[in-house]
């Protein structure tokens, strides 16, 4: 049986990069999110010896927490219209620099378009698109209904296509 | 291109999008703050040293028994004031202490005080 610092070694290295990502989408604010990334793994620590970590799905019990902790976050800084405000304001880097223009260009319209996003519906598409979570496990890290998970990505992806049309028109067969 | 193809297209394109890898800083702190918890969580956790219930129950029994001793345990005789050697021993002195003590109040009830010959 693997030792605990292992175990929780194994955890940061799988989720840690997805978990701050995740966060960070949220709250839009770096700092911020790496505090929030942190208790989220401080707690994790806690629990490993009492073994109440023990659940079927590890990704979806995590991306909860992320979840529970960035909401709570949310309430107590302020509305979640304030955040968004400020996210559209500046909105965080969620993608890794690139080095062609236009792809670099693309990306920072994403991310302006994703911080325009409800909170809601923001934190649905990040888990599908790019956390790679399916619906059943958002709707299981959300507390929300399968329908109303897809319902949201489903509004998200529109907005997005909305926001994003021209480069939304240029795609090609 | 169908409207369907093309929406799956595009959520491919954003799906393409490089994920930004965690500061290594941010990841290193992170880390250390569980490793931190973890060995807190440890201590918290671990079984505590406990003597033996046949143990405590003798210990028990014992801090009973000395208890019930010590209240059974009649109290020393209270002590007289004067022992009985001392009486004796001042026998021969008590009358002539006496009769100095009567010979002093005799005194005193003759003498004036210095007050009293004031007008």
């Amino acid at each position: 049986m693997a030792s605990l610092a292992t175990t929780l070694d194994e955890l940061h290295a799988a989720h840690a990069a997805g978990l701050f990502r995740y966060l960070l989408g949220l709250v839009q604010c770096e700092a911020d999110a790496s505090d929030l990334l942190q208790e989220l793994f401080i707690k994790l620590a806690a629990r490993l010896p009492s073994r109440s970590v023990v659940v079927e799905n590890e990704r979806a019990w995590l991306w909860r927490m992320a979840h529970n902790l960035a909401v709570d976050w949310l309430r107590h800084h302020g509305t979640r219209r304030g955040a968004e405000q400020r996210s559209a304001a500046e909105p965080a880097r969620l993608f890794a620099p690139e080095a062609d223009p236009d792809a670099a260009e693309f990306a920072r319209q994403v991310e302006g378009a994703l911080a325009a996003l409800p909170v809601e519906q923001r934190s649905v598409v990040q888990m599908k698109l790019w956390e790679g979570l399916t619906l059943d496990e958002i709707a299981a890290a959300q507390g929300i209904p399968l329908n109303t998970a897809a319902s949201r990505y489903r509004y998200a992806l529109e907005k997005l296509r909305g926001v994003l049309r021209p480069l939304y028109e240029e795609i090609q067969p | 291109m169908n409207p369907e193809e093309k929406d799956h297209a595009f959520e491919a394109r954003l799906r393409a999008l490089p994920a930004r890898p965690l500061p290594p800083p941010v990841g290193a702190a992170v880390l250390a703050a569980a490793h931190q918890a973890l060995g807190q969580a440890r201590l918290s956790s671990a079984p505590r040293l406990r003597p033996p219930r046949w143990l405590v129950g003798v210990w028990a029994g014992g801090l009973a028994a000395a208890l019930a001793l010590h209240l059974d345990t009649p109290a020393p005789p209270a002590r007289p004031a004067v022992s009985a050697a001392t009486a004796s021993a001042a026998g021969p002195l008590l009358p002539a202490l006496e009769q100095r003590l009567h010979s002093l109040s005799l005194f005193a009830s003759h003498s004036s005080s210095p007050l009293s010959d004031l007008p």
